[in-house]
């Protein structure tokens, strides 16, 4: 198992651990232990499929263990481990939703194209249009939409300047549209999150999450409607 | 029938928000699961090693 086997090369640490040593070493640990779910969440909507996802948080894990003395304490260590995840998700191209950025001919081809092993397989529209956007669009939305990063920190995690960010965001939502306008399936109704729309919703909740997080979902959907 | 380009244009705009909530939710449903065995036991290893490289000592 790869992550095992790196675990394994961990250099071991130096003899004269002192007790401070020890104490951060601890703190660092539980500190990983809170990040992990969004960690995971985070490597979910990378690659839009749970074992490449975990793997990826896994080795980001152990990756982030081995250079904890690099961490200075009391700066953002959830962007810190942000960034170790997202370049392990770009080193390894294995991983990558698909290669090529989203563009005109793109938009044309979309349908199930993704793989089978990303998002494209769990989530029908979101993952289709998802799949067309560049790498950097991609994770500007991720970072910035869902996770709630500022600007400042998704700058940070993708090591790029603020504007960037700002920009890659702005491209990405008008790539969405541009990618809806190239789909012939929209849906007739002006509601988007209604009727059938929602139970499609509701269905790719479930398959996608365990039972009860889908039913606490569904929850506060119905709540919404 | 063909719908008005305006009529067309929100039903876009409309279906981009949904995708945007659904990016959302899915990364909130995934942080909101409980953290997998695998992942504690990973943490729990990274100890026994300490503990290997310190030799025991305490």
């Amino acid at each position: 198992m790869t992550v095992r086997a790196m675990a394994a090369e961990v250099p071991p640490a130096s003899s004269v651990t002192s007790r401070s040593k020890a104490a951060d070493d601890a703190q660092f640990k539980s500190d990983l232990l809170e990040l992990i779910p969004f960690l995971r969440a985070f490597a979910r909507s990378l690659c839009g499929n749970q074992e490449t996802a975990d793997d990826l948080a896994q080795e980001t894990l152990v990756k982030a263990w081995q250079a904890r003395d690099m961490f200075a304490p009391g700066t953002n260590l959830k962007a810190w481990l942000f960034t170790i995840l997202r370049n392990q998700f770009y080193s390894d191209r294995r991983r990558a939703w698909r290669q090529a950025p989203w563009d005109q001919e793109a938009a044309e081809r979309i349908p199930g194209s993704a793989g089978e092993q990303s998002w494209a397989a769990e989530l029908s529209d979101t993952a289709r249009a998802l799949s067309c956007l560049s790498d950097e669009q991609r994770e500007a939305l991720i970072l910035v939409g869902a996770g709630g990063f500022s600007y400042e920190d998704a700058a940070h995690i993708c090591n790029c300047a603020v504007g960037t960010v700002k920009s890659r965001v702005a491209r990405a939502r008008k790539s969405l549209i541009a990618i809806l306008e190239g789909d012939e399936t929209l849906p007739p109704a002006v509601q988007p999150v209604a009727g059938d729309a929602a139970n499609e919703i509701l269905a790719q909740l479930d398959r996608l999450a365990p039972p009860a997080a889908a039913e606490a979902a569904r929850k506060r959907f119905k709540g919404t409607v | 029938m063909k719908k008005p380009d305006r009529e067309r244009a929100r039903a876009i705009k409309g279906r981009q928000r949904a995708i945007g909530r659904e990016l959302r939710r899915v990364y909130d449903n995934v942080a909101q699961e409980p953290i997998p065995q695998d992942f504690l036991d990973l943490l729990r290893e990274m100890d026994a090693q300490e503990t290997e490289s310190e030799g025991g000592d305490s």
